[in-house]
């Protein structure tokens, strides 16, 4: 009973002062700014992807006739569908490529990044409720509550308020409790309105879960910033020194330690340049077959076991068209290659992104930011799906062209073999669908442990707070 | 040496202070007693130039305030209510500090010597402020006023929250500056306080100066029956 | 007068652990990054110095084969292994030059756009790349952007200002030292005017001195002409959250409300006007989608091979005299028309781009607009635009690349039109066609 009376009259002097009332209003504002806008962007994203993709089925299909192999080399695009979820928390979308040449001999990386585009002149100011949420959240959590304990101290009603029989325990958990229900107060609106505006509850179930999960890991975050700004405000004996304490952490976890840990982890595992990569790729690609070159040593030793293995002794008497095999032999060895190489791009960036595991445990914000991008399908990960997905369907569509050649380039029409529309139209179609289930990687694992163990340590924190004996 | 002639404030059309006129002499204790809102306190804001007076002047040492702020200025020390130093400096630091502020620039031990003067502690001179009593902070206040050799002591109900000890030690401090020829005003509510140390009391109500009575010549009753009659009036 | 009160605020400042903790963490974070920012400037000039290396052996080598066939020590089996041939000297197999935007004298100070623009590509005849040497950087460091000086001056030097500052007032008026200080016979305007002048010298001093000493012992070139004004600015903008502070101060008594509206004026500069600027730029002129580009690219592509033949015809007829007559081996004619069909193919494409380009010159003309809303916005871009790493620079890689081709095939082609090949001492004397 005692404690509603404190909530009470918390909530009272919250919604009366002016201040906070006004910073509560812009930031919903801001909020609903930031959802139309996302939403309008994300349209305009998916249309132009299911666009683009479209027209270069068409392209394929309507290249002409040719020899399979040239349209390997004429090759086609694969467009990243983004997801419905990076209105409101874009994660790495900006910053990955949006296209994905797939053509033969080779792994392409994904280009033409939305950030490219974007004059963005400070870098990480783009309004979205992500952005919203990391940085301006917290500020006014910190803002409503650092004086929330600490004031009533320095004016004495602390002793006041002990004397009326009420325990420092309901004391600091009922001012905790009032903090809370204004950040629930202030986030039910948006939560409802970004379901709305993205239109979650008639799409993909596993949106409304990923979006329902988004919430409660925001939740999460700021329960640890509640959890802090009354801990602080308990400990402190003046509120300037809560204030400027709250404010130092306040940088340290949202812009100190995710800027710091980033640029850590790129100078701890740094990866090779571009040219650097390409360098080493083609130092092992010509260890091996070359499907243009005959008389490389590696393409006569495959040419002769293949000639052994039907006892003749000429390309030109064997039952299938040769070079069709061999392209299709060195493709196989090039995506050996690549996969390999590109392996090692990857551990380098699980090892970096070990590197932002240490960083979370530091700091709350960069454990819920990598937390959210998983779960919104956004991050790393999601990315690589995409690119994995892609890279099957660049093999198979290889295949299904150098069997062509293999198959149907023999006997008179092995010399200027080219074949038309009808067999194209008749080619793979990448149909990428974005994982309909949330599986948390092995690297997002410890991200999701720093935070919780944010939340439960912050929790404990208050309860220390509200256990310690002061004499005022 | 302190007069004020006919000084006036007025706020938004209340009046705070009419028509006072006051005259203080060198080694002269004045109390100005009144209730809160008597208007006590405004009148030392005008003597220290915070805000000028609607009409009427205030002189020290023939000085006009309004005219020569910064002149009079250095011929006064005031010490507040709850006398403010800065709480992460030592006494010793922050009588440096604003004697310096009047352009005295005070070696280690004349500064001692002026705190030791005042009654500070030896061993509290060197201490931050912050773990000062409000009776230790006047003592810096106190020795300000020595090392600067006032001639004018602006005081605003100094012994408000001092117990009857520090109450006394800060009592006996007046009268060695009023010894010293300084012309000393005491805004207070401390009827005892005002008979037993000031020499002259002045009475004042809703800003009006209602009597100017001698301290020697009246007895503490009858100053309380004095005073209740010009504040039911 | 003024040096006794800057004493006494020195004094007073030293003790408090705002300051303490500023004076240690500002020149940690400054040196920090200052060191990462020199490292990504001498690995930018290492690459440059490897791959000027490695196109000074590239050519060298094709200049003793060459020379080597010119003796007869050694034979070509096929057309494009003879390194005389003009077409294999500027085309074939890692042939072309390479071309960069050396990294300004104070690159260090700030990373700009440089995670996302390349400094440099390479041409050829048909071809013009810039070499993206992050394209396999984890997105995630994108994201987070880079930890350069720009970043510290333009976000977190404010809000140590904002500490040191966000009392210099109202803890006088809250501690009661106001009232002693009235009556002082100094003026009070004066006594504060030198509590916040000392404060603000302090926390200049402190960048100041951080970036010289760091940039000294760097090697940053801070001995140049070009840092007074990086100086100059650093200085007013710390000055202008000062300002902001003396102003918070003279309307609030309140510490803690000083605070709250100094970190909202922080929140608004830093992050609200940027975003929303950004924001209200792109909605204005919004990019196509570059997935489309991609597209339309290679839909102008298939249009003009479909019509190369025509091309070529037409274009013979009207230069007769490029064109060798007679017997001219089989790569020459199909060479010449990939060379003619390259070029319709590229002029179209710029075309098209243009599409692209335009909005998005246009959404920087709002933006320069807009930006004197925010000074730190201003500051930020005047900061990439002193190290040379802002967007349009880095953006200018494509123009400056094609200035270079346009030199290059002004070189090569005629000769190849000619089928004169290069001697091995030619191939020696190739120009450098120097860029800078």
């Amino acid at each position: 009973m005692i404690i509603r009376q404190i909530v009470r009259n918390e909530l009272t002097r919250l919604v009366r002062d002016l201040v906070i009332l006004t910073l509560a209003v812009l930031v919903l504002g801001l909020l609903a700014v930031s959802v139309l806008t996302g939403e309008r962007y994300y349209q305009q994203l998916s249309s132009a992807q299911s666009e683009a993709e479209y027209l270069s089925r068409i392209q394929w299909e309507q290249q002409g006739e040719k020899n399979p192999h040239s349209a390997a080399h004429y090759g086609t695009h694969a467009f990243k569908p983004v997801s419905v979820l990076m209105i409101f928390e874009p994660g790495v979308t900006r910053y990955t490529g949006v296209s994905l040449f797939l053509e033969g001999h080779r792994q392409n990386t994904a280009s033409f990044s939305l950030a490219e585009d974007l004059d963005a002149s400070l870098r990480f100011a783009e309004l979205t409720p992500a952005f919203i949420f990391t940085y301006l959240f917290p500020l006014l959590i910190i803002f409503a509550g650092f004086r929330m304990v600490v004031a009533e101290k320095e004016s004495g009603m602390y002793r006041f308020l002990m004397a009326q029989g009420i325990s420092r325990n309901q004391l600091i958990w009922g001012k905790t409790a009032a903090l809370w229900i204004m950040v629930l107060v202030i986030f039910a609106p948006f939560f409802l309105f970004g379901l709305l505006v993205a239109g979650l509850p008639i799409s993909a179930e596993a949106d409304l879960y990923r979006y329902l999960l988004l919430a409660l890991i925001w939740m999460c975050y700021f329960g640890i910033m509640i959890h802090l700004t009354i801990g602080i405000s308990s400990f402190a004996r003046q509120s300037g020194t809560a204030m400027v304490s709250l404010l130092a952490i306040w940088m340290v976890i949202t812009l100190l330690i995710p800027k710091v840990t980033s640029n850590m982890a790129a100078s701890l595992h740094s990866v090779p340049t571009t040219s650097e990569f390409y360098q080493s790729v083609r130092t092992d690609l010509q260890q091996g077959i070359d499907g243009h070159n005959p008389f490389s040593e590696h393409s006569v030793a495959f040419r002769d076991s293949v000639l052994n293995a039907h006892g003749v002794t000429d390309v030109a008497d064997l039952p299938f068209n040769f070079s069709g095999m061999m392209l299709q032999e060195a493709e196989e060895f090039e995506k050996k290659i690549y996969d390999y190489h590109l392996d090692r791009i990857q551990s380098i960036h699980d090892r970096q992104l070990g590197v932002f595991s240490l960083g979370a445990i530091l700091s709350p914000g960069l454990s819920m930011q990598l937390t959210s991008m998983h779960i919104a399908g956004t991050d790393i990960h999601a990315f690589r799906h995409f690119t994995q997905e892609a890279e099957e369907y660049r093999i198979e569509l290889m295949r299904v062209l150098n069997n062509d050649l293999r198959d149907n380039a023999v006997g008179e029409r092995a010399i200027g073999y080219v074949t038309g529309r009808d067999f194209f139209e008749q080619n793979p179609v990448l149909r990428y669908e974005r994982p309909s289930k949330i599986t948390p990687s092995a690297d997002t694992i410890p991200f999701i442990l720093a935070l919780l163990s944010w939340f439960i340590i912050s929790a404990g924190l208050v309860g220390f707070a509200a256990s310690k004996e002061e004499v005022v | 040496m302190l007069e004020t002639i006919n000084l006036t404030k007025q706020f938004n059309g209340q009046v705070a202070v009419s028509g006072l006129h006051l005259n203080i002499e060198a080694g002269e204790i004045y109390c100005l007693l009144g209730a809160n809102g008597a208007g006590k306190t405004t009148t030392i804001n005008m003597l220290l130039n915070v805000f000028p007076p609607s009409s009427g002047d205030a002189l020290i040492g023939g000085l006009s305030v309004t005219e020569n702020p910064l002149e009079t200025k250095k011929r006064l020390t005031y010490i507040p209510e709850n006398l403010a130093l800065y709480p992460n400096l030592t006494g010793a630091e922050n009588l440096r500090f604003f004697c310096g502020l009047s352009g005295l620039q005070l070696g280690v031990t004349e500064i001692e010597g002026h705190l030791k003067k005042a009654g500070l502690q030896p061993e509290a001179m060197h201490k931050r402020v912050e773990t000062y009593s409000k009776g230790m902070r006047q003592k810096v206040g106190v020795a300000l006023a020595i090392a600067r050799s006032s001639d004018v002591l602006l005081l605003d109900e100094p012994t408000s929250g001092l117990d009857p000890a520090a109450s006394n030690d800060f009592a006996r401090l007046l009268e060695l500056m009023k010894d010293r020829g300084a012309a000393i005003l005491m805004a207070t509510h401390d009827l005892f306080r005002a008979k037993e140390t000031g020499t002259r009391i002045g009475i004042m109500n809703r800003g009006k100066l209602m009597d100017e009575l001698v301290a020697s010549d009246i007895s503490h009753s009858d100053l309380e029956q004095v005073y209740l009659n010009h504040m039911k009036s | 007068m003024m040096s006794h009160l800057f004493y006494f605020e020195w004094l007073q400042l030293r003790k408090t652990w705002s300051f303490r903790l500023t004076a240690l963490i500002v020149p940690v974070i400054i040196g920090y990054s200052l060191l990462l920012g020199h490292q990504r400037v001498q690995d930018q000039h290492a690459q440059i110095q490897e791959l000027l290396e490695s196109e000074q052996t590239f050519y060298d080598d094709l200049a003793e084969r060459r020379r080597a066939i010119e003796l007869g020590e050694s034979e070509v089996e096929h057309w494009f292994q003879n390194p005389g041939n003009p077409l294999v000297l500027a085309q074939f197999g890692g042939s072309g030059r390479y071309v960069f935007l050396s990294p300004k004298p104070l690159a260090a100070l700030a990373a700009g756009q440089s995670d996302l623009f390349p400094y440099y590509g390479k041409i050829a005849l048909t071809n013009r790349s810039a070499m993206r040497d992050n394209a396999l950087e984890n997105p995630v460091m994108q994201v987070a952007g880079p930890f350069d000086f720009a970043f510290v001056l333009v976000w977190l030097i404010p809000l140590f200002v904002i500490t040191i500052g966000y009392d210099v007032l109202s803890r006088e008026k809250e501690g009661g030292t106001l009232a002693l200080l009235q009556s002082q016979p100094v003026s009070i305007q004066k006594i504060l005017l030198m509590k916040v002048l000392f404060r603000f010298l302090v926390i200049s001093g402190i960048v100041l001195l951080s970036v010289l000493v760091f940039g000294f012992l760097l090697g940053i070139p801070i001995g140049s002409q070009a840092v007074i004004p990086v100086l100059l600015a650093i200085i007013a903008y710390i000055a202008f959250w000062f300002a902001l502070c003396v102003l918070v101060n003279w309307f609030s008594d309140s510490s803690a409300i000083n605070a709250i509206t100094l970190v909202g004026l922080w929140v608004l500069f830093v992050l609200i006007i940027p975003s929303l600027i950004s924001l209200f730029a792109s909605n204005q002129h919004p990019v196509p989608s570059r997935a489309m580009w991609v597209t339309d690219q290679r839909g102008i592509q298939q249009a003009v091979n479909e019509e190369r033949h025509t091309f070529f015809e037409s274009w013979k007829a009207d230069h007769p005299e490029e064109v060798m007559d007679g017997d001219t081996p089989d790569f020459y004619l199909i060479w010449m028309q990939r060379l003619l069909t390259n070029e319709v193919i590229q002029d179209r494409v710029d075309e098209a781009t243009e599409r692209f380009n335009s909005p998005r010159e246009q959404q920087v003309g709002v933006i320069s607009k807009l930006r004197p809303l925010s000074p730190s916005m201003l500051m930020h871009h005047w900061m990439q635009q002193v190290a040379g790493t802002d967007a349009q620079r880095l953006q200018s890689l494509d123009g400056e690349m094609r200035e270079f081709q346009k030199d290059w095939k002004g070189y090569f082609i005629p000769r190849f039109r000619q089928l004169k090949y290069f001697s091995a001492e030619e191939i020696s004397q190739i120009p450098r066609l120097d860029f800078d």
